[in-house]
């Protein structure tokens, strides 16, 4: 009896103690700044098209794609897409045939989500060539 | 009652508080990361995008006066916003907007905000090496183009001023986002000089800096100390500190360099075609010795806005970003908003 009886205080000192351990926790949580990160809850097709529109803006985009510079188009889109937004890019001609022959992309598609969007470019020109770019994200 | 039964009861009655605590506490700590925007989210959202696409009013605020309704925009696109009403952010520009003027004008009086405009990435800019030979030093830089850490190659134009002389170079960051320059200035110009650098990856993604180094004199003075510089409206006004005078001024940019005219109060800035923030450099002397002080116009980077460090504040704080354009360079835009957590 007497050691049944010792048993249970100690199950109680057990739950008491745990309970402490678990308010301590959640007294500390709540002060750890909570910060949503607009790269996870906007919407990949929001980001990319974004960048696209502010890199077509001045005609960086156009330019890029008529001389074929794809490293330096892949530079672009890194330097202006979330840092951890993955992220490859297909350029297709009128016909819909792939027109760059070298991979865009900062290291290939990685994450979870993955998300694609599509943008119809207009290059100034004399004959107005019109590419549609395929930018698929991951984060 | 049996001791064991108290027992039970006080071990169920305590793992009992466990349970719902922690489910509360749970609940709490971790429902801002649970999937779907929050409530405010994308009010947050549409607030910040009022503030970039909207011109404020009045239209002209950015050259003078205080808003009485909040935006940045210019007159040009969508997200191009106006030099000005970028620059008057900055707390260290003389014609800056307080806080409790911008979250007045903004209207909206249960969020509190902080803006924060950067350029897309980093160039720093280190000395390496120094040597001096004959009647000059030469000066060999360092150079890192990165974003938050991921190197970047670029073309890079570096100039560097010392009281009234200019020099240019051309140079890159390779893949590894390293490069260097060398300067080679006469002995004859000791004191503190400057050195500009412009990072192009293409287009409109551009970066600058600035290091200032000691050129055959004691280590440069903190900035702001022999005068301090706003840009306004196309005039930069220098408020000189007691005793210093105005050698030369003169603003640089990715593809120009040129002296401006001016009184020593207030100088005319040429409206530059290309697209790259400016910087502005103004050198002089005080006494014997020579100072150096620049301003970037837009006078970015920039933080300004509530201050959301207290840890223990039980809010909601979520921050927004766009891309926008000033003068033709694409800069992040972000905004944290805060506002009280809903007691329903």
């Amino acid at each position: 009896m007497m050691i049944r009886s010792r048993r249970g205080a100690v199950h109680t000192l057990e739950a008491f103690l745990a309970a402490v351990i678990v308010f301590t926790t959640l007294l500390h949580s709540t002060s750890i700044p909570r910060e949503r990160d607009r790269a996870e809850e906007m919407p990949l097709e929001a980001i990319g098209m974004e960048a696209l529109l502010r890199l077509d803006g001045n005609g960086t985009l156009g330019r890029l794609v008529e001389a074929r510079s794809w490293g330096l188009l892949e530079r672009c889109l890194r330097a202006a897409l979330p840092i951890d937004v993955s992220f490859n890019l297909t350029v297709l001609d009128e016909e819909g045939a792939s027109v760059n022959d070298q991979t865009i992309s900062n290291g290939g598609l990685v994450g979870r989500t993955i998300a694609s969007t599509e943008y119809l470019l207009a290059v100034e020109s004399s004959s107005c060539p019109l590419y549609r770019l395929r930018l698929q994200l991951g984060v | 009652m049996p001791t064991a039964s108290i027992d039970l009861l006080l071990a169920s009655t305590a793992m009992i508080i466990v349970v719902v605590g922690s489910i509360y506490g749970v609940n709490l700590a971790v429902e801002p990361y649970m999937g779907g925007p929050g409530a405010h989210h994308e009010r947050y959202r549409q607030i910040e995008r009022d503030m970039l696409l909207a011109r404020g009013e009045p239209d002209g605020w950015g050259a003078g006066g205080e808003p009485t309704a909040l935006g940045f925009a210019s007159s040009g696109g969508a997200y191009e916003l106006d030099i000005d009403k970028v620059t008057r952010l900055n707390p260290s520009n003389a014609n800056a907007l307080n806080y409790p003027q911008l979250w007045s004008s903004l209207g909206v009086e249960d969020v509190s905000f902080r803006i924060r405009v950067d350029m897309l990435f980093n160039l720093t800019l280190s000395m390496a090496s120094s040597q001096s030979q004959g009647g000059n030093t030469t000066y060999t830089f360092n150079t890192s183009t990165t974003r938050r850490g991921y190197p970047l190659p670029t073309d890079v134009r570096y100039y560097v001023a010392a009281r009234g002389l200019t020099d240019s170079r051309i140079g890159a960051t390779g893949e590894n986002g390293s490069g260097a320059v060398e300067f080679s200035l006469p002995n004859s110009l000791s004191g503190t000089a400057l050195l500009v650098g412009f990072a192009r990856v293409e287009g409109s993604i551009v970066s600058c800096s600035v290091l200032p180094f000691a050129h055959n004199s004691p280590p440069p003075e903190p900035p702001g100390s022999f005068a301090s510089l706003s840009p306004l409206n196309y005039t930069l006004n220098v408020n000189l500190a007691e005793d210093a005078s105005v050698v030369n001024a003169a603003v640089f940019s990715l593809g120009y360099m040129f002296n401006l005219t001016g009184d020593g109060a207030s100088y005319g800035i040429p409206r530059l075609l290309d697209a790259s923030p400016m910087v502005l450099v103004v050198t002089g002397m005080d006494g014997s010795s020579y100072w150096a002080e620049w301003a970037t116009y837009p006078q970015v980077p920039l933080v300004m806005g509530a201050n959301m460090s207290d840890a223990y504040a039980i809010s909601d704080v979520a921050s927004v970003s766009y891309l926008v354009e000033v003068k033709g360079a694409l800069y992040r835009f972000e905004v944290r908003f805060r506002s009280p957590v809903d007691d329903d």
